[in-house]
């Protein structure tokens, strides 16, 4: 195929322009293919991708027959995509017949791409946003399994290489014995050779490699280890070589030492303090204890030679001084503290790790051999393991480096991260989204178009401003934990967040947050983009769609699978009486707002022998199709075993016996009571459920059940049974948490709330779900993110001393139903 | 995008060769829908050269799967690993008249065996 749409580079983004033509699908699709091939993504992804883009230009083609331009921009974590068109964008709504297969798109599009956004543009054309993020190769779990695969990997490797020296050492050892190269320090011009060698040549390569990481991150932390590797190397060339009054030499010997030392340790404590880590270092307390020990246990080893106590930590064919002997100690207290904090740092990146913690076990090696030095006497046993231990520091270095450029291109990514850098500034200068940088709390750096949205003047106006100062109040504890979940190298998902202006006005935004480098510092980059406009735009497409719905006839309705389990679903709640024995009903389903998936609410009422009714309620963990037939086959389940036996807390056993058998994913919280009509006993037991509000014809309201595991866990799990008594008046409300969990910003609804609501008497109980539902529909704004289900239950005439009316009128039901 | 008729004991085969997108649906439709006309009740895609399909196509195969719902059924044959994602996100794993089949053989397996 010959092609005819071209490509344009537009410095922060490619641009493909592609005319009102099916016929140019084919060839967008390989465009995009080639697009992948740069992020990377998977093949999966890429086909993915191919059908989201496809699908949302094939749209803007068909229904508004305009030109589309297509906007890419690749960064370093994402691709996004931007289709705009003139006219207008019409995901999933159909108006015939025959382009009702059409609507199978936007589910597409969701289903496949990480986020969607369709935005009407306010020059009356409309844009779609794609967003495909590079490292999600599907669900989040995978994504976490692959990570920690990469962590095992990095592990072996690193340990390989941490741990083969050691039987090279031997090795040397022994042949240098063999050859009987031994005797004074000052003769033995072959060790001190090679000492300085090895240990010169892996200086220069962590200066050569700290300098490349500095280039390509921009992290300054490695600087300061650059600097102590310099001053190393000057250590060994000057004092091993090149001075000869050995007085001088051991002086400058231990000075540039402890400078080495000092700067090492500075380069390991502003890693830290910058949180160059992308794994939170597992327990502090523990890291500031093995330093102190480390301190404690040189400080005590200086002291005890001060005063005679050990023999001194000197050179004994030198006269030493308390200069020399205090700088010693600091260099080696230093070179401690900074090994310590090498080997703790865990850095997910390959070449880092692999060479800070080379880092750390030399410095751990050679430290422990200095101590070991000073005391010993020339062609000793204590002088060759110092040396010994000099050597695997210098191999520990050599191979650390060695393997950090050996773990792939290095050079290569790095050149092709810091391109991006160069992209990615222009990007954010330009972008229309708001972008506001934090390091250490504070902005460092925004965007024009963050200070348009924020009200400021200039972006200047926003540096040196905490975060939660943009924040309205109702978002302000959620975001911090946000950023600071970031910090510690965590992920927080995209979120919708009310941002406060400057001059006090409130919007609402949605927010993306990415960890970045800033100057050296590591910051938190947050997108802000207003949907204040967006939420109505959707709003009425909803609402749109709703009222569309309505009029399309059944057979149109019925669109999704997923709807037509809902609605069967729905069908067999409705089989549920108004009235069994003495008990008045009220029932509720209501399927969320925010998603077409059904949810896994269930509930039942029915009799059971001797005069018993029997009510449950029950929510299965997740949604789709998989999470509504296990709510059937639980519903039913339970149906079955109360008919066997009345102990609620054996029907529990036997069903999560069951549940567990079957390996069914997820699990399954439930409440199930049963009241004996005739003593007014109502036995019930919960797993895990919310509790049920009982409220007594006093206005007294009792919780019943909490504190237990959910059905479909363990198969060792057990509940118990309680027992409370009902009389006339009294009310029982089983519900999910669909109705406790609404949120308005992010207060929830709650159990307070409820209970207020059953506090109003003379409800009847067929309406007091409705009302409870409307009570929630207000206090969310209209949005239910989640599936709920209420059933409400109250015993008309008194168990026990209008036992036998009740009896009758039960049994008479009985015989009608 | 090219489709080829032929038929494996009995039941028309349809094999795909291309991609079949909002652009070539509608040959796709035409060709499954003069398959049905003749008479039979069952249909075979096969998609081993058919690299991509998206919600034009999906849309064919799901309003013949539910025309045909109770009467016949739409079997699939040799789908790449993508195809049967799509096929599972738009709810056609769980529709009776959908069949996938990972060969011919096992086609002919199932029809033998019918």
């Amino acid at each position: 195929m010959s092609s005819t749409l071209t490509e344009r580079d537009h410095g922060s983004h490619v641009l493909l322009d592609v005319p009102p033509d099916l016929s140019n699908l084919p060839e967008v699709r390989a465009w995009v293919q080639e697009l992948a091939t740069r992020v990377p993504l998977s093949e999966a992804r890429t086909f993915d991708l191919q059908v989201v883009v496809s699908e949302a230009v094939a749209n803007a083609i068909e229904h508004a027959a305009s030109a589309v331009a297509i906007a890419a921009w690749l960064l370093p974590d994402r691709l996004i995509v931007e289709i705009t068109n003139d006219g207008q964008f019409t995901p999933g709504l159909y108006k015939d017949q025959e382009s009702r297969r059409r609507g199978l798109g936007l589910p597409l599009m969701v289903s496949l791409a990480d986020q969607v956004h369709v935005s009407r543009l306010s020059d009356q054309r409309t844009q779609v946003s794609l967003t495909f993020i590079a490292e999600m190769q599907g669900p989040a779990e995978n994504a976490e399994q692959s990570r920690d695969e990469a962590r095992a990997r990095l592990w072996n490797s690193a340990f390989k290489w941490l741990v083969i020296p050691i039987p090279l050492l031997i090795l040397a050892v022994v042949i240098l014995e063999a050859l009987g190269v031994r005797g004074s320090r000052d003769s033995a011009m072959i060790l001190t050779v090679f000492n300085t060698l090895f240990l010169t040549a892996s200086s220069l390569s962590i200066v050569f490699l700290a300098a490349r990481d500095y280039l390509a991150r921009g992290s300054r932390s490695l600087l300061y280890l650059g600097a102590g590797a310099i001053i190393f190397t000057f250590a060994y060339l000057l004092a091993g070589t090149l001075i000869s009054n050995p007085n001088e030499a051991v002086t400058i010997h231990n000075t540039s030492m402890m400078l080495a030392g000092i700067l090492f340790a500075c380069s390991a404590v502003r890693s830290m303090r910058a949180r160059e880590w992308v794994e939170p270092v597992g327990k502090p307390g523990w890291l500031a204890f093995t330093l102190g020990v480390g301190v404690a246990v040189t400080a005590a080893l200086y002291l005890a030679a001060h005063f005679g106590l050990i023999p001194a930590f000197y050179l004994q064919t030198q006269a030493w001084t308390p200069e020399r002997d205090a700088v010693l100690g600091l260099a080696v207290t230093s070179f401690l503290f900074a090994a310590f904090c090498y080997a703790l740092l865990y850095r997910t990146e390959r070449i880092r790790f692999v060479l800070l913690c080379s880092v750390g076990f030399a410095m751990l090696a050679i430290s422990l051999a200095s101590l070991l030095f000073t005391h010993a006497s020339a062609g000793s046993a204590v002088d060759w393991l110092a040396r010994g231990g000099q050597w695997l520091g210098g191999i520990y270095l050599f191979a650390g480096v060695l393997g950090a450029t050996r773990s792939g291109p290095i050079l290569s990514v790095e050149k092709s991260l810091h391109e991006l850098e160069g992209r990615y500034s222009n990007l954010v200068n330009t972008s229309p989204d708001a972008i506001i940088v934090d390091t250490r709390g504070q902005c460092a750096y925004a965007n024009p178009a963050a200070a348009r949205l924020l009200g400021f003047e200039s972006p200047g106006d926003l540096v040196g401003h905490q975060a939660p100062d943009f924040l309205a109040p109702a978002s302000r504890k959620d975001a911090v934990e946000r950023i600071s979940q970031i910090y510690s190298g965590g992920t927080a998902a995209a979120a919708e967040e009310r941002f406060l202006r400057a001059d006090g006005s409130e919007l609402l935004a949605d927010v993306t947050r990415t960890r970045v480098q800033f100057d050296g510092d590591l910051g938190v980059q947050t997108v802000v983009r207003d949907i204040t406009e967006r939420k109505r735009g959707e709003e009425a497409l909803i609402e749109s769609e709703r009222r569309y719905r309505k009029l399309a006839d059944e057979n149109q309705r019925l669109y999704h699978q997923q709807l037509n389990i809902a609605e069967s679903l729905q069908l067999a709640l409705l089989n549920i009486p108004s009235e069994i024995g003495p008990a008045r009903v009220g029932h509720l389903y209501r399927t969320a707002t925010e998603s077409n998936q059904v949810g896994g609410d269930f509930y039942d009422v029915f009799e059971v022998k001797n005069g018993h009714i029997a009510m449950l309620i029950g929510d299965v963990a997740g949604r789709g199709i998989a999470a509504a037939r296990t709510a059937t086959l639980v519903r039913d389940v339970v149906h079955a075993f109360t008919h066997q036996s009345l102990r609620t807390h054996e029907v529990l056993r036997r069903t999560n016996e069951l549940l567990v058998e079957k390996e069914l994913p997820g699990f399954v919280t439930l409440f199930l009571a049963v009241l004996d009509v005739e003593t007014g006993t109502l036995r019930y037991s919960s797993a895990g459920h919310p509790s049920t509000l009982l409220r007594r014809k006093t206005g007294e309201i009792l919780r019943l059940g909490n504190g237990s595991p959910p059905l479909g866990v363990s198969e060792n799990s057990t509940w118990k049974a309680r027992d409370v008594g009902l009389a006339e008046g009294d009310l029982l409300l089983l519900y999910t948490d669909g109705v406790t969990e609404v949120r308005r910003n992010d207060e929830p609804f709650g159990e307070e709330r409820l209970a207020r609501i059953m506090g109003r008497k003379k409800i009847p109980v067929r309406h007091l779900p409705e009302l409870i539902l409307n009570q929630v529909l207000t206090f969310s704004g209209g949005v239910l993110k989640d599936d709920l289900a209420i059933l409400a239950l109250s015993l008309a005439s008194s168990p026990g001393e209008d036992a036998s009316a009740a009896q009758t009128r039960f049994k008479q039901e009985t015989l009608l139903g | 995008m090219e489709i080829s008729k032929s038929s494996l004991s009995g039941v028309p085969l349809l094999s795909i060769a291309g991609e079949v997108d909002h652009l070539t649906a509608s040959i796709l439709e035409e060709e499954i829908q003069d398959s049905l006309n003749s008479g039979s009740q069952n249909l075979l895609l096969d998609m081993a050269k058919c690299p991509y399909l998206d919600s034009g196509g999906l849309g064919v195969i799901l309003s013949t799967v539910r025309r045909q719902r109770g009467n016949g059924w739409l079997g699939v044959v040799s789908p790449n690993a993508n195809l049967v994602r799509l096929f599972q996100i738009v709810g056609l794993g769980g529709e009776m008249g959908f069949r996938v089949f990972a060969d011919l053989s096992e086609a002919s397996a199932f029809l033998a065996s019918q």
